[in-house]
């Protein structure tokens, strides 16, 4: 395995590790509302 | 046992009276003058000239007599040819070793090979040949080719212009080519030598490794391996990552119900819950159903209110249907069951808050409706919200992250194949 | 062994298996034959001519597990250039070839031919043309006829088992199959002998007691 191939590797389960988190916490850049880090659309009261 | 003798037999050119140097004793059979390029026969006692100089004198790059050791065997430079097939030029060097004979130094002009005469005959199969048990497949088709410079001892009558008729067959790092004159046929093994490996060996300045250019016929792709490590790696990681899909699409419906639609653009609000969301975080679905629609549309208002909080998430979605006839063609477009996806939302206890409007689509050429303008359309809607399932978005999003890095090297390969395989023309270098 | 004296310039002479009947004296060169317990001597031979080869006499080897001792040498020429044919006498009495052309070796054994029906060696006994590249089977191998030459002795020194005069014109058949193997068809003086083996390198028979070159590291194997 040459150092391109395991740099590939490292990314690679950096993408399945995202994924998983993603899966996990049901969040996504595609949604079409709700929390999304970049675009906020909640109104109303934010904190506690 | 007797002291050791030099190979090395000084003689004099009887043409311009010049030292020049027997390397090969016994084998050599044609000397070309290295100070005026008379070809003097070896194999006559007072080395009788066969040939006068047709080209000018040129001293080769790597200076008859140059010793360098490749592979652990120590040769020494004899002779030096040049020749040409009329597309590309290349050059030759005649190695010699009293112990282990004869090699040939071939040089591309980028790449050098180390090529010895084959000892056995090679098995045919139509485009391909067989030598102990590998496999090398036809490289282009026969081509002519000519000695345009010669200079240094042989073990064969060389002369400026002998032909010969060559055809190659390769296979990464080996190279096979057979000769052909009218008289004999020699097949001859070649070593594609790594980078540096025959500048080091003889002394002369390294050349620039580089991929670009016209890669040797048998020179091995260096994306190779790299190629097949990542395609395994991608493919494994791509099915890891429809595994965690498979696993983790389960949605759980939480809450469903329906409400009664009029199409008059007075907005309907109706309060489905509570629901809870129990996770840390979670995606949710709302789907809406309006099957009986047509020719008219619903604005679908959601707030999903976190009942504690008062924090509100929005999305927005329609539902509509639309069908006529135009030019002769019926034709039909629309979504009436249209699906919204909330990510992240956090636990707790939400209601959620649909306001439906709807409207109908009125166009110039639409019918007249059946019923009188004072009754309203009500269309049955129906909402279901659910929690979990995967984003098919965040899928694609990654598997072309993870493709990415394959695709390069793909590419990259194929384009070095490409150009490796590529036939000569005389516009190439 | 049995030692002599030249009949011509009356130095010793060794021979060293009673099988071999030819000896080039050492010193005055004249052909000694053998036969019997009579000595005579059948005209001089040249030199053979100064070259590089790693051989000499006195060259040990060893094929199939057998040792071999080189004890005499054949210079041929021909058109396109020269070669050596070197005697091998073998541990077990029996004697082979280890010819050497363009820096590479064939060990080659004596096969009887008397059987073979093979067209290559009755076109050679037949003095007819025999084409490139044609099959011919000796002992169960198929090879092809790899080149033809016309050729003669040039010198010799040794012992031998036939007489080398300069100018006896020789015709010698080289074949070559797939596995490595070669063999060899030559007609002397209207006899026909065929030979088979197959192409050996120094490090493959284990060559020691090779001609030391300033300037040269011997060999691994020949250490």
């Amino acid at each position: 395995m040459n150092r391109v191939s395991i740099l590939y590797a490292v990314f690679s389960l950096g993408v399945i590790a995202l994924f998983t988190i993603a899966a996990r916490d049901g969040f996504s850049p595609f949604a079409d509302g709700g929390r999304r880090g970049i675009i906020y659309t909640a109104v109303g009261p934010n904190h506690k | 046992m007797t002291a050791p003798v030099s190979t090395v037999r000084a003689l004099t050119c009887p043409n311009c009276g010049g030292t020049i140097a027997l390397r090969a004793a016994g084998s050599t059979i044609s000397i070309v003058c290295e100070h005026c390029g008379t070809t003097l026969d070896a194999t006559s006692p007072d080395l009788a000239p066969i040939a006068q100089a047709t080209t000018a004198m040129q001293r080769p790059p790597i200076a008859l007599g140059t010793r360098g050791d490749i592979g652990g065997v120590l040769w020494e430079v004899v002779g030096y040819v040049e020749r040409t097939d009329t597309y590309v030029s290349w050059s030759e060097y005649l190695l010699f070793n009293p112990y282990d004979g004869y090699a040939f130094l071939v040089d591309d002009g980028r790449r050098f090979s180390l090529g010895v005469l084959l000892d056995r005959l090679p098995d045919h199969t139509d485009g391909s040949i067989t030598v102990d048990g590998l496999r090398f497949e036809r490289f282009g088709s026969r081509y002519g080719a000519w000695v345009t410079f010669v200079v240094g001892e042989f073990y064969w009558r060389v002369s400026v212009q002998e032909h010969v008729e060559i055809t190659d067959f390769v296979r990464p790092g080996t190279m096979l080519s057979c000769e052909e004159n009218a008289d004999e046929r020699t097949w001859t093994q070649l070593r594609l030598l790594d980078f540096g490996e025959a500048e080091t060996a003889f002394g002369i300045p390294k050349r620039r490794k580089s991929y670009g250019g016209t890669p040797a016929p048998h020179e091995p792709s260096p994306y190779g391996d790299s190629m097949k490590e990542a395609l395994i790696i991608g493919v494994v990681a791509a099915i890891t990552l429809i595994a965690i899909l498979l696993m983790g699409s389960r949605t759980t419906m939480l809450d469903t119900a329906s409400l009664a639609v009029p199409l008059n653009g007075t907005t309907t609000t109706q309060v489905i819950g509570p629901v809870d969301l129990p996770d840390r975080m979670a995606g949710v679905r709302i789907a809406a159903r309006a099957d009986r629609i047509d020719n008219s549309w619903i604005d679908l208002d959601y707030s999903l209110v976190n009942r504690a909080t008062q924090q509100s998430f929005d999305a927005y979605a329609t539902a509509d249907q639309y069908h006529g006839v135009s030019g002769g063609e019926s034709w039909r477009e629309g979504d009436s069951t249209p699906n919204v996806q909330l990510s992240s939302i956090p636990a707790g206890k939400y209601d959620l808050v649909v306001e439906a409007t709807g409207h109908r689509w009125t166009s110039i050429a639409a019918a007249a409706p059946d019923f009188g303008s004072s009754d309203t359309v009500t269309i049955p809607l129906t909402i279901t919200i659910s929690r979990g399932g995967i984003f098919m978005g965040n899928l694609v999003l990654a598997l072309v992250a993870l493709l990415c890095w394959p695709v390069i090297i793909v590419l990259l390969h194929g384009g070095f194949e490409k150009r490796r395989r590529a036939p000569v023309t005389e516009d190439d270098e | 062994m049995i030692d002599a004296n030249c009949p011509s310039c009356g130095a010793a002479v060794h021979f060293r298996t009673p099988a071999l009947p030819v000896k080039i004296c050492d010193y005055c060169r004249t052909t000694l034959v053998r036969s019997g317990d009579v000595l005579q001597a059948m005209g001089k031979v040249a030199e053979v001519p100064e070259d590089v080869s790693p051989l000499q006499i006195g060259t040990r080897g060893s094929d199939g597990g057998i040792g071999f001792e080189l004890i005499g040498r054949i210079r041929m020429r021909w058109s396109g250039g020269g070669w050596n044919e070197w005697l091998a006498l073998f541990n077990d009495g029996s004697t082979g070839w280890l010819s050497e052309a363009m820096g590479r070796f064939m060990l080659l054994r004596a096969v009887a031919h008397d059987g073979l029906r093979t067209d290559a060696v009755r076109r050679v006994r037949d003095d007819e043309t025999i084409p490139i590249g044609s099959e011919a089977t000796i002992d169960g191998v198929a090879y092809r006829v790899n080149d033809v030459k016309d050729a003669t002795f040039v010198g010799s020194e040794g012992e031998l088992p036939f007489s080398t005069p300069a100018d006896t014109p020789i015709r010698s058949v080289d074949l070559m199959a797939p596995g490595g193997e070669c063999a060899s068809i030559q007609k002397d003086r209207g006899e026909v002998s065929v030979y088979a083996g197959r192409y050996v390198t120094l490090s493959d028979i284990a060559a020691s007691n090779l001609r030391a070159f300033e300037g040269w590291p011997t060999p691994r194997f020949a250490a």
